[in-house]
C-alpha cells in the first residue's frame, strides 16, 4: 500500500495527499434491560486532497486498488479546477516542517482482541442491570461501550509517509430517576486511547454505574439553582470543558481568521496569570491515555505539544499546513478527518489548564459564598468567546462549607472574562471528557481536563 | 437502483445460507457535490460517490448488525459473519423480529429531475452568490462557514420476509454563518439554512442576506434584565425548545423505556388548544417524506398533537410488537445502524396571529432568535442562553442583547403557550411558527 501511495500521489504532478483509512467499530448500547443495539462497522477508503492552481479539490473512493484511487485523484482535480475561478484568495502555499515518516502506534490496544463480542455485551447488560436497580425511583437507565480501531496511511507528494494505528474506546452509563412526576438524569462516561484494561484503569463500570444512579437519584430531591453572577469552583470535567468549548474553539486559526475572539490578539493577556492552558497530541501530563491523542494528524504532521496560554498571555493559535504558512508558523498537527470521506479540519486533541497548588479543600475553605460544580452536561460556544454548559451537580458553598445539591444549572459568560477571573486552581488534576465527540462538521474523539479552579461566572437556574 | 437490489438479495441470502432466521439488508448509493466556504472565501470543493449496505439479522431472537461501505462478495461475506456472531452473543428479546411488507405509496417531489445536471460549476456558483449575497449587505459581516449540498441516491430495503422496496431521491441544501464584526466589537452568532428535495426550490442568496441582517442587528448586544415574562421564540429557537422534546416524548421508544412526559396519556390535554403538531411523511416535496421507513414500512400520517390533545406515538415495528399493535411506519436511520424510531416532516400548524401582532401585544418581554443551551427531553427543563436575543418593549423589539439566559420547562411551556404565528419557516424537515410563551425565568448576569 506504501508504494502504491507513494507512486500514485507522485505522479499526478499537483500537490497531493493521500489517506487511506480503514476504521473498524464496534458499539453495545442497552437500554432497560433491552440490547438496542450490537453493531459492527467496517468504514474504509481513500481520501484525495489536491491542490490546484491555489484551490483544494476532493474526492473518496471505497476502493483501494489504484484503480479506484487514480479515478478519485482526477475527480478531486477537476473539482478543484472547476472551483478554482471563484476562489478570491488563493492558497499560495503550505507550511514546511517536519513530515511524519514511519510506523507509529498511539497505544498498545492488544488485550482488546481477547475480549469476545459476547463478553463486551454482557458487560454492557450487566452494568445497565446495575445501574437500573440502584433505586426504586430509577425508572430507566442506558449504557453504552464502543471501540474505534483506526489503520491510516497518510502519503503526500512533498514527503508525509506514515503508516499510523489507533484504539479509542469509551463506557457511559446514565439513569433517569422519577418521583412525583418530576424526572432527573445522572450520567457518567470515560474514554481513552489505548486497550480494554485502559477503559477501566481507574472508572471501572461499577464505580461509572454508582455515579449515573446516585446522581439522579440525588437530584430528585434536590431544589432548583437561583441564576445570577456567582463565584464558583469548577471540576476537572468542567474546566476541560471550558478549556475546549469556551477558549479552544476561538483559537483554530480557521475561526480566527474568520474574525473570532483571539483575532489579532497574539501577545495580549487573556486571562489571569495562574492560566497555562494547552492542547496537545500526547500526554504530557496526567494519565497517559488521554482520549484525544494524536501522534500524526491527518496532513502528516507530528501532533506535539502547543501552548495557547501561557501565565495569562495568549501565546499561539490552532493550525493545519494552510493557516500555518498564512501565520509564518510551524503546523501544530491539527489537521483531522473522521471518516476517509472527510476532508481534514482544524480540531483540537487533548486540551487542558495546567494545574496549580492548592487542594480542593483550601479552595473551599477560602470561598464564602459561592457554588462547587460538577458534571458537565452539553456545552456550546460561539466564536465570540461566548459559551454555555449545562451542569448536573451544583453545590452550595457557604462560609467554606459545602451544602445542599441544587439542579438545573448552567453556566454562561465570555470565556476570557471567565478565565480573567481564576483566582485558584488546584493540584488534582484529571482528563475528563474523553468519552462523546466534538462537533465542528465532524466529529472528532479528543479530551480535555484540568483540575479543580476557582473563577467566576454567570449561573442559569430557575 | 437494479444493482443495488441484487445486492440486497444476496446479502439477505447469504446471511439466511450461514444460519439466520432472518436477514434484512438496507443499502444506500449516492453521488454528493459539497462547496464548502470559509473566512469569507470558497474553501473546498467536494465530489465523491459512496454506498453501504447494513446488515440485520435474527437468530433465536437475538438480533445482530454489520455495516460496510463496499458492496463486494467479500465485504457482504465479512459482514454476514460479524452479525450472526453478533447475534450470537446478545441475550433474546422476545419483541426482536421483521415486519411483513406492505404496500407502499410513491411520493412525490423527492427526486429532482435534473438532478444529475447540478454538479461542482452549479454548486460553486450558488455558494458564490450566497457569500455575496451576505458580505455585499453590509462590510461587517463575516461568514465564518457557509456549504451548498446537492446529493442524489437510491436507496432500498430488502427482507427474508418479502419486503422489496427502492426509492430514488435528491437533496438539495445551503447553510450559512457567522457574525458581524466592528471593531472589538463581535455580533452574535447566526446561521441560516435553506433545504428542498429540488435545486430550484433553495435560495441561498436570500439565506445569505438574512443572516446578514440578524447578524448586524445584534451589534451593540447590552447585558439584558433578569425578570420573569413573556418570551418570543423563533422557529429556529422553538425547534429547539418545543419540537426537540415533544417529538422525543412522542416516540414509542421513549413511552416504553420510562423517558416520556407523554407516557399514559393519549387523549389527555398535554398542551395549549392553539397547538397542533402533525408528522407528516407525505408531505409533497418535504426534506423527509418517503414512501417508507427503515424497515421498509410505509410511514403513516399522524397527528401528534392535535389542538392540545395528545393523539398518536410514533412506532417501528419492534416498539409496535411490545404494545402489540401495528407498526406507524417511523423506522428511521441509515444503513449504517440499526433502526430507530424517528419523526418525518413535523408540521407544526400556523396560528391566526401575524408576527408583528404578536410582538406588539408584548409589553416587557425579550424575542430568542436562538437558543444554546441545554434541552433535557425527558424531564423537559432547558436552561441556556439566548443568541441573538432582542429586548421586547411596549410592542416593538428593542435593544440586542448579551449575556441573557434563559430557563424553564418544555412541558409546563406547552401549556403556556399564549400565542402562534401565522408566519412559519421551514428548517429541513420540519415546519414550525413563531411561539409567544407566557412566562419564562429570564436571567442576566
Amino acid at each position: 500500500m506504501r508504494d502504491l501511495l507513494k507512486e500514485i500521489a507522485g505522479s499526478t504532478g499537483v500537490w497531493t495527499e493521500l489517506r487511506v483509512h480503514d476504521r473498524r467499530s464496534v458499539g453495545v448500547t442497552v437500554r432497560k434491560g433491552v440490547v438496542e443495539s450490537a453493531s459492527s462497522r467496517r468504514i474504509r477508503g481513500v481520501g484525495v486532497r489536491v491542490l490546484v492552481d491555489g484551490t483544494w479539490g476532493f474526492s473518496a473512493t471505497a476502493g483501494l486498488e489504484r484503480s479506484g484511487i487514480e479515478s478519485a485523484v482526477r475527480d478531486a482535480i477537476a473539482a478543484a479546477r472547476r472551483s478554482s475561478g471563484a476562489k478570491a484568495k488563493k492558497v499560495e502555499r503550505l507550511a514546511e516542517g517536519p513530515l511524519a515518516v514511519g510506523d507509529f502506534r498511539t497505544a498498545d490496544a492488544s488485550d482488546l482482541r481477547d475480549r469476545s463480542i459476547e463478553e463486551k455485551v454482557s458487560l454492557v447488560v450487566d452494568t445497565e442491570n446495575r445501574i437500573r436497580h440502584m433505586s426504586p425511583h430509577i425508572c430507566s437507565a442506558m449504557c453504552r461501550y464502543t471501540e474505534i480501531a483506526d489503520d491510516k496511511w497518510v502519503v503526500t507528494s512533498d514527503g508525509a509517509d506514515a503508516h499510523l494505528e489507533d484504539s479509542k474506546l469509551e463506557f457511559l452509563g446514565s439513569a433517569v430517576a422519577e418521583k412525583d412526576g418530576e424526572m432527573t438524569m445522572g450520567w457518567k462516561g470515560n474514554g481513552v486511547t489505548g486497550g480494554w484494561s485502559d477503559l477501566f484503569s481507574r472508572w471501572t463500570p461499577e464505580r461509572i454505574a454508582d455515579h449515573a444512579g446516585r446522581t439522579a437519584v440525588d437530584l430528585l430531591s434536590a431544589p432548583y439553582a437561583q441564576g445570577g453572577t456567582t463565584r464558583v469552583i469548577l471540576s476537572p470535567e468542567l474546566v476541560g470543558l471550558l478549556a475546549h468549548e469556551a477558549v479552544g474553539h476561538t483559537v483554530e486559526a480557521d475561526l480566527v481568521l474568520s474574525g473570532s475572539a483571539t483575532s489579532g490578539r497574539i501577545g495580549e493577556k487573556v486571562a489571569s496569570e495562574l492560566v497555562t492552558l494547552v492542547d496537545s497530541g500526547t500526554t504530557p501530563i496526567g494519565e497517559p491515555t488521554a482520549g484525544g491523542i494524536v501522534i500524526v494528524d491527518d496532513e502528516g504532521v507530528p501532533a506535539g505539544k502547543t501552548v495557547v496560554i501561557e501565565r495569562g498571555v495568549l501565546r499561539s493559535y490552532l493550525h493545519d499546513r494552510e493557516t500555518a504558512a498564512l501565520f509564518g508558523v510551524t503546523p501544530t498537527g491539527n489537521a483531522r478527518a473522521w471518516h476517509y470521506d472527510d476532508e481534514p479540519l482544524i480540531r483540537m486533541r487533548n486540551t487542558y489548564i495546567e494545574p496549580g497548588e492548592h487542594t480542593l479543600e483550601e479552595i473551599i475553605e477560602s470561598t464564602d459564598d459561592g457554588l462547587l460544580l460538577d458534571g458537565a452536561d452539553s456545552g456550546q460556544a460561539d466564536s465570540n468567546a461566548e459559551f454555555m454548559f449545562g451542569v448536573q451537580e451544583a453545590y452550595e458553598i457557604k462560609k467554606g462549607k459545602v451544602g445542599r445539591l441544587l439542579r438545573g444549572a448552567t453556566i454562561s459568560g465570555d470565556a476570557f472574562e471567565v478565565l480573567s477571573s481564576v483566582d485558584m486552581i488546584g493540584s488534582d488534576f484529571e482528563w475528563a471528557i474523553g468519552s462523546g465527540h466534538c462537533g465542528k462538521g465532524q466529529p472528532a474523539k479528543v479530551d480535555a481536563g484540568g483540575a479543580h479552579l476557582r473563577c467566576t461566572v454567570v449561573v442559569g437556574g430557575r | 437502483m437494479e444493482r443495488l437490489y441484487q445486492i440486497c438479495v444476496r446479502a439477505v441470502e447469504m446471511a439466511v445460507a450461514a444460519g439466520a432466521d432472518e436477514a434484512e439488508a438496507f443499502a444506500s448509493s449516492g453521488d454528493m457535490v459539497d462547496v464548502q466556504l470559509q473566512k469569507n472565501d470558497l474553501q473546498l470543493a467536494k465530489s465523491i460517490s459512496s454506498e453501504g449496505l447494513g446488515l440485520r439479522v435474527f437468530r433465536e431472537k437475538c438480533l445482530g448488525f454489520a455495516f460496510a461501505n463496499s458492496l463486494t462478495d467479500e465485504a457482504l461475506s465479512d459482514s454476514v459473519e460479524e452479525a450472526l456472531s453478533i447475534a450470537a452473543g446478545s441475550p433474546p428479546d422476545d419483541h426482536n423480529g421483521l415486519p411483513d411488507p406492505v404496500p407502499t405509496q410513491e411520493r412525490r417531489g423527492v427526486l429532482d429531475p435534473d438532478a444529475d445536471a447540478f454538479g461542482v460549476e452549479q454548486a460553486v456558483q450558488a455558494s458564490i452568490d450566497m457569500l455575496r449575497a451576505a458580505r455585499g449587505f453590509d462590510p461587517r459581516v463575516t461568514v465564518d462557514v457557509g456549504e451548498l449540498a446537492a446529493s442524489r441516491g437510491t436507496k432500498v430495503v430488502v427482507s427474508s420476509r418479502g419486503v422489496r422496496v427502492a426509492e430514488k431521491s435528491s437533496s438539495f441544501s445551503c447553510i450559512i454563518l457567522g457574525m458581524a464584526r466592528e471593531g472589538d466589537v463581535v455580533s452574535s452568532f447566526d446561521y441560516q439554512t435553506q433545504s428542498s428535495r429540488l435545486s430550484s426550490g433553495i435560495d441561498p442568496p436570500s439565506a445569505g442576506r438574512r443572516f446578514a441582517e440578524n447578524v448586524v442587528a445584534t451589534l451593540g448586544a447590552v447585558k439584558g434584565e433578569s425578570f420573569e415574562g413573556p418570551v418570543l421564540l423563533t422557529p429556529k429557537a422553538a425547534e429547539e425548545i418545543i419540537s426537540y422534546p415533544v417529538m422525543y416524548a412522542a416516540r414509542a421508544t421513549s413511552v416504553q423505556k420510562d423517558m416520556s412526559k407523554f407516557a399514559g396519556r393519549l387523549g389527555k390535554v398535554v398542551a395549549s388548544g392553539s397547538l397542533t403538531v402533525v408528522d407528516d411523511s407525505a408531505l409533497d416535496g418535504g426534506f423527509a417524506t418517503t414512501a417508507f421507513d427503515r424497515e421498509g414500512q410505509s410511514p403513516m400520517v399522524l397527528p401528534i398533537i392535535e389542538g392540545g390533545l395528545l393523539r398518536n406515538y410514533l412506532y417501528d415495528s419492534y416498539t409496535a410488537r411490545k404494545d402489540g399493535r401495528q407498526s406507524t411506519g417511523h423506522a428511521g436511520g441509515g444503513a449504517s445502524a440499526v433502526p430507530t424510531v424517528s419523526s418525518t416532516n413535523v408540521v407544526w400548524s400556523a396560528g391566526d396571529v401575524d408576527l408583528e401582532s404578536l410582538i406588539g401585544g408584548v409589553e416587557r418581554g425579550i424575542l430568542v432568535s436562538r437558543f444554546a443551551g441545554n434541552v433535557d427531553p425527558v424531564s423537559g427543563d432547558f436552561s441556556g442562553s439566548v443568541k441573538g436575543g432582542r429586548m421586547i418593549r411596549s410592542g416593538k423589539l428593542a435593544e440586542p442583547l448579551s449575556g441573557t439566559m434563559i430557563a424553564g420547562n418544555t412541558f409546563d411551556v406547552l401549556s403556556d403557550v399564549v400565542g402562534v404565528s401565522r408566519e412559519r419557516e421551514t428548517l429541513f424537515s420540519e415546519t414550525i411558527p413563531y411561539f409567544l410563551l407566557g412566562r419564562v425565568t429570564v436571567s442576566a448576569g
